[in-house]
């Protein structure tokens, strides 16, 4: 009996506060329901390009026709990876995508490639001044001796070339070694750019994706892209004949961009 | 309903450090192209005349007052060859070698003339010092003087005329102003390659040198002042020079 009344007394000091809340909801009781769940984290697009800069060349000696340079851009990939670890290591190359979901809203992306249009005062391939957007589809020339410092290089603005609808920058896509595109993307493209603004799909995912994926899953695709342009042909003699021509050509923009979703 | 706040309030605190994550991904990645080449360098014609002075005889036949042939010694190398601007003179043989060239589209031939710069004829000099007038004599069509080609000329005949065939052998220079071509190109390429011991039209030197014997008639009817003694003929200037038209 004492142990009872011990008992009581214990439950009634745990029942103060709710009797205290049950006297202001008069004739009713009440609990609080209350849950954790883990939400998976969601899928980001990721894009990655290592090639900061790609020179191209010819092996070659240029004699005064139009002479096709070519140069590779490596390991230009598309995929995608969970939020908070995305791309664990630049993820698309080190193959290891972590656990996402789209949440139900699927959203195709895709690589494009374009000839950033760009201002500023410069001398086109025919002689003109320019200020233009045709700037950045502009190569100019300097020459010098093979292996000097680029600084010691004299322009030659005869020598200056234009991306253009007849010189077009074409690129022309693989699938990386060891980094076969998935089947939900088409393999890295080929295609022209023919004028600073103009662009071109370089590896496309159109589809075929589902709504979550595990981690590893690796949905991505890598590729190579070997980039070639036509040096003009001159008549005459080039102030560096016999010498080496470096030409500062455009910058390429390579951006993620969304596949419009068809209409549900 | 409570439950669902609790679990929105979860998700916000969950989606603030995504949303930094987010915006640090790049959306776009450029790569900057640069292009870099070699030039071959520049073709250049270069001209050969070997001698500076040219010395005739009679092969110690003596004057009669008949036409008296005087020849020369030794023969004369004239020519062109082509080389890049970065080669020397070119080489007196054959398959010599040059660096490749090219003309950059704008092709120049090569023509070779030879002409009289100062006089059309000899001026006599007895052996006393006076000038004899009536010894001396000039050129005529009749008369000439004679650059006469010689069978083994170094002539690269895909990009030369052949002087020796058109002109049966012989160019004559008669008077002053007057020239003729001892030397002429033909369909020179664009771009040159080094010339190597092979002999396909691509990689043969461009390259002609023709050689040459000088001769000439003292004419029939020449009265000396002082005959049974020696005269000396002072002649002409011939001179060699090189234009490279366009071709």
């Amino acid at each position: 009996m004492k142990q009872s009344k011990k008992l009581g007394a214990g439950l009634l000091a745990l029942a103060l506060p709710t009797m205290i809340f049950a006297m202001s909801s008069v004739g009713a009781n009440a609990a609080t329901v209350s849950s954790t769940v883990d939400a998976i984290d969601k899928c980001v697009w990721e894009i990655s390009n290592n090639t900061v800069s790609t020179s191209l060349t010819s092996t070659e000696k240029y004699v005064g026709d139009a002479l096709t340079v070519t140069g590779t851009l490596s390991s230009l990939g598309l995929g995608f990876t969970g939020s908070l670890a995305p791309g664990t290591g630049t993820g698309l190359d080190a193959n290891t995508s972590t656990e996402c979901s789209f949440y139900n809203n699927i959203q195709n992306n895709k690589i494009t490639a374009t000839v950033l249009s760009q201002t500023g005062t410069a001398v086109s391939e025919t002689g003109a001044a320019i200020t233009t957007q045709e700037i950045g589809q502009l190569f100019q020339a300097s020459y010098g001796t093979s292996g000097a410092e680029l600084a010691t290089y004299t322009p030659d603005s005869d020598m200056n070339f234009e991306i253009s609808t007849t010189r077009a920058l074409t690129l022309t896509g693989s699938a990386s070694a060891g980094k076969a595109c998935n089947g939900a993307f088409t393999s890295p493209g080929s295609g022209s750019i023919t004028s600073a603004g103009g662009s071109m799909d370089a590896i496309v995912n159109s589809g075929g994706l589902s709504n979550t994926y595990a981690g590893a899953a690796n949905i991505r695709c890598t590729g190579d892209f070997l980039l070639s342009i036509d040096v003009k042909a001159v008549t005459g003699v080039p102030a560096g004949a016999g010498m080496s021509y470096s030409f500062t050509g455009p910058e390429v923009v390579f951006a993620l961009s969304p596949i419009a979703q068809p209409a549900q | 309903m409570k439950a669902t706040k609790t679990l929105g309030a979860g998700f916000i605190a969950l989606a603030t450090p995504l949303l930094v994550l987010a915006a640090a991904m790049p959306a776009a990645q450029a790569t900057d192209v640069t292009a870099s080449i070699n030039l071959t360098s520049t073709c250049q014609w270069k001209i050969a005349n070997t001698a500076s002075a040219i010395v005739l005889s009679s092969n110690g036949k003596k004057y009669q007052g008949d036409d008296l042939a005087l020849s020369q010694d030794t023969t004369l190398t004239v020519g062109a060859g082509l080389g890049s601007s970065t080669d020397g003179s070119i080489p007196s043989s054959y398959l010599g070698s040059t660096t490749d060239c090219s003309f950059f589209n704008n092709i120049k031939g090569v023509e070779v003339t030879a002409s009289l710069s100062n006089q059309a004829g000899f001026t006599a000099t007895n052996n006393v010092g006076d000038v004899e007038g009536g010894m001396g004599f000039t050129f005529s069509a009749a008369n000439p003087l004679n650059l006469e080609v010689l069978s083994d000329t170094f002539c690269n005949s895909p990009y030369f005329d052949d002087v020796a065939a058109s002109t049966n052998q012989e160019v004559p220079v008669v008077a002053l102003g007057d020239y003729s071509v001892v030397v002429k190109s033909k369909s020179i390429p664009n771009f040159v390659e080094a010339g190597v011991a092979d002999y396909t039209a691509a990689k043969y030197k461009i390259q002609c040198l023709q050689q040459f014997q000088i001769n000439v008639n003292i004419p029939s009817g020449l009265i000396p002042v002082k005959p049974g003694t020696a005269y000396e003929f002072s002649g002409p200037v011939i001179l060699i020079a090189m234009t490279t038209p366009d071709q």
